[in-house]
C-alpha cells in the first residue's frame, strides 16, 4: 500500500491515467495523511493556476446565465461527511444510512415527483445487506412474517394480475423500485416529513394502477433496453417502468413527458435510470395522446431535447 | 484575487524552504467567495454572477491551457460553472477554499476532455511556459493578479528544474505522469517523486496551510 503515497502529487495534478486514478482513489479513501497532503496540494495547484489567468470571451457570461436557469441547485446534504468518506467519489453519502430502517409505518414523506433525483445513485441503495432492507408492503428479506394486511393485498393484486406474467413482474418491480427510492432518500425522509404519503402507500399506488380496470401497458425500446409505460386513463395515472435502463451519464437525467392532442410536451418526471426504474408521471394522463422519454441535462428541461429516446401513442 | 496587505512586499515574500509564510488579507477575498457561493446555493443569480466575475479568469485560464482551443475552453468553462451552480450547497469550507474547489473541478474536466480525444499526436511535444495574458480590468484587478503571479513565480523558483518542469508539464500541459516521464526522459518513479517534492516546496513557498 505504501507505494501509493508517492502518487499523491500526480493525483493532485490529474496526472494519473484512469486505472492509476482508480487505484489511487481506493488507497486515498483509507489514508488520512494522503488526504491531508492532497488538500494542501489542491490549494497549491489552484494558486499555480494564476500563471494562466485569461479573461474568457464576454459572451460566455450571458450564455452561462441562460444555462443555469435550466438547472436547479442541489439541496445541501443533511449530515456532514464522516471523515473516512473524505476521499470517496460518491455524490451522496449519508452516515448511518445503513442503520436507518424505514418501516412501512414510519411517516416518511416521499413524493417521487417532487424529489430531485440528481446525484442519487439507486445502485448504491441496492448494495445494502439483505437484512437491512425495510419492510415495504410485505416485501421483506428477513425471516420474520411480513405485514399481514400488506401481504394480503399484495396477493390479491397479484392474483388479479396474474393473467399476464408481465404485469406481476411489473408489480414486483414497482415495489422493489419504491424500496430503492425509499432507501436512497433515507436522509431526506426527515426533510420531507411534512408530506403524509408513506412508503407503503407508494407501493399501494403502484398496486392501484396495475389493478385499474382500464390499465394498459405500452412496451417501448429505449436504446435497445425494453421498458414499459403503464397507463390508466380512468385513474389519470401512469408509470414508467424499466428493469435495466443504463444510468444517465454524468450531468444528465432521463425525463418523462406527456403530450396532449396538440403534441405539446409537458414535463412529467425525471429519473436517473439504473436498475429497477419505476416512476410515477405527473400531469394530465387522462387527456394525454402520447408519452415520451428523453435524455436531458441534470435538473430536467422545460422542453424536450431531441432525439426522443422512446415514445408511445396512447 | 488575493488582496495585498498594505506593507512592503519583502515582508510577505516566501520564507526559507520549510517555513510557512502566511498572507494576511487573503482571507477577506476568500470569505467573500464563500458568501457568494452560499447565496448561489439558494438560487441568487446576482451572487452567482459576481462569483463568476471574481473567478472566471482562473477557471477559463486553466481550461484554456490544457485544451488549447478557445472554443472548447469556453464550452468546458460553462460546464464547470453550471456544475458550481448545481453543487453550490455541497461545498464544504473545511475541505478548502472556494477557488481551489472550482479550479480542481475545472482542471479535472479539462483533462478528462483532453484524454477522451484519441489523437495525442496532434498536441505539442514541447511545452513552454507562456506569459500569462493579463485579464481585463473589469474582471480582474490587474495589480493583484500580477502580484499573485509574481508570488507564484518566486515560489516556483525555489524548485529544482526537474521539479518545476514536471509540475508544469503535468498541470498546464495536461500530460500523465507516464507521458511526463517520456518527455523528460526519466524513469516513472523519479517523475512521481519530483512531482510530489515540487508540490511540497511550492506549498511551503506559498505558505499554504489548512
Amino acid at each position: 500500500m505504501s507505494e501509493f503515497h508517492v502518487e499523491v502529487g500526480a493525483y493532485a495534478l490529474d496526472a494519473l491515467d484512469e486505472s492509476e486514478r482508480d487505484a489511487f482513489e481506493q488507497h486515498l479513501a483509507g489514508c488520512q495523511s494522503c488526504q491531508r497532503e492532497l488538500a494542501e496540494f489542491t490549494e497549491t495547484t489552484a494558486r499555480l493556476g494564476v500563471l494562466g489567468d485569461v479573461a474568457p470571451p464576454p459572451e460566455l457570461r450571458g450564455s452561462l446565465l441562460d444555462a443555469i436557469r435550466q438547472v436547479r441547485p442541489l439541496p445541501p446534504l443533511d449530515a456532514p461527511l464522516p471523515a473516512d468518506m473524505a476521499g470517496s467519489r460518491t455524490d451522496v453519502t449519508e452516515p448511518g444510512f445503513e442503520d436507518r430502517e424505514i418501516e412501512g409505518s414510519a411517516s416518511v414523506g416521499i413524493d417521487t415527483d417532487g424529489i430531485d433525483t440528481d446525484g442519487i445513485a439507486p445502485r448504491r441503495a441496492l448494495e445494502l445487506a439483505p437484512d437491512r432492507r425495510p419492510d415495504v408492503a410485505g416485501e421483506s428479506a428477513r425471516d420474520h412474517d411480513p405485514d399481514e394486511e400488506a401481504a394480503a393485498s399484495d396477493d390479491l393484486a397479484l392474483r388479479r394480475l396474474n393473467r399476464q406474467g408481465r404485469r406481476s413482474r411489473l408489480l414486483t418491480l414497482a415495489v422493489a423500485a419504491v424500496t430503492v427510492i425509499a432507501l436512497a432518500f433515507g436522509g431526506w425522509a426527515y426533510v420531507l416529513q411534512r408530506q403524509q404519503q408513506t412508503v407503503a402507500s407508494q407501493a399501494a399506488a403502484a398496486n392501484q394502477l396495475l389493478s385499474a380496470p382500464d390499465v394498459k401497458t405500452y412496451p417501448v425500446d429505449v436504446g435497445g433496453t425494453p421498458a414499459t409505460f403503464v397507463v390508466s386513463k380512468s385513474l389519470d395515472k401512469a408509470m414508467f417502468v424499466g428493469a435495466e435502463l443504463p444510468a444517465a451519464a454524468q450531468g444528465r437525467t432521463y425525463q418523462l413527458w406527456t403530450l396532449d392532442s396538440a403534441k405539446t410536451p409537458k414535463p412529467a418526471a425525471t429519473f436517473p435510470g439504473g436498475p429497477d426504474t419505476a416512476v410515477f408521471m405527473s400531469g394530465d394522463i387522462s387527456a394525454a395522446a402520447a408519452l415520451a422519454v428523453t435524455s436531458e441535462p441534470e435538473g430536467g428541461s422545460t422542453k424536450p431535447t431531441l432525439p426522443i429516446l422512446a415514445s408511445t401513442a396512447l | 484575487m488575493m488582496s495585498v496587505p498594505p506593507s512592503s512586499p519583502g515582508e510577505h515574500g516566501p520564507g526559507p524552504i520549510g517555513s510557512r509564510a502566511v498572507e494576511p488579507g487573503a482571507s477577506d477575498a476568500a470569505a467573500e467567495l464563500i458568501d457568494l457561493l452560499r447565496l448561489s446555493a439558494r438560487g441568487h443569480e446576482d451572487a452567482f454572477t459576481t462569483l463568476y466575475d471574481r473567478t472566471c479568469a482562473r477557471v477559463y485560464g486553466i481550461v484554456l491551457r490544457v485544451l488549447r482551443s478557445p472554443d472548447q475552453a469556453a464550452e468546458v468553462t460553462q460546464e464547470v460553472y453550471v456544475e458550481v451552480w448545481r453543487q453550490a450547497a455541497r461545498y464544504a469550507p473545511e475541505k478548502g477554499g472556494v477557488l481551489a474547489w472550482m479550479a480542481t473541478m475545472a482542471h479535472r474536466r479539462a483533462i478528462d476532455r483532453v484524454r477522451s480525444v484519441t489523437s495525442e499526436t496532434a498536441r505539442d511535444q514541447r511545452y513552454a511556459l507562456r506569459e500569462a495574458t493579463p485579464a481585463q480590468d473589469n474582471v480582474w484587478t490587474g495589480v493583484e493578479q500580477r502580484l499573485d503571479a509574481e508570488r507564484v513565480r518566486r515560489g516556483l523558483s525555489t524548485l529544482t528544474a526537474i521539479q518545476r518542469e514536471a509540475l508544469l508539464l503535468a498541470y498546464f500541459g495536461g500530460y500523465t505522469q507516464s507521458q511526463v516521464a517520456t518527455l523528460l526522459e526519466l524513469p516513472l518513479g523519479t517523475v512521481k517523486t519530483r512531482i510530489r517534492d515540487g508540490l511540497i516546496r511550492l506549498r511551503d513557498a506559498l505558505g499554504v496551510e489548512l
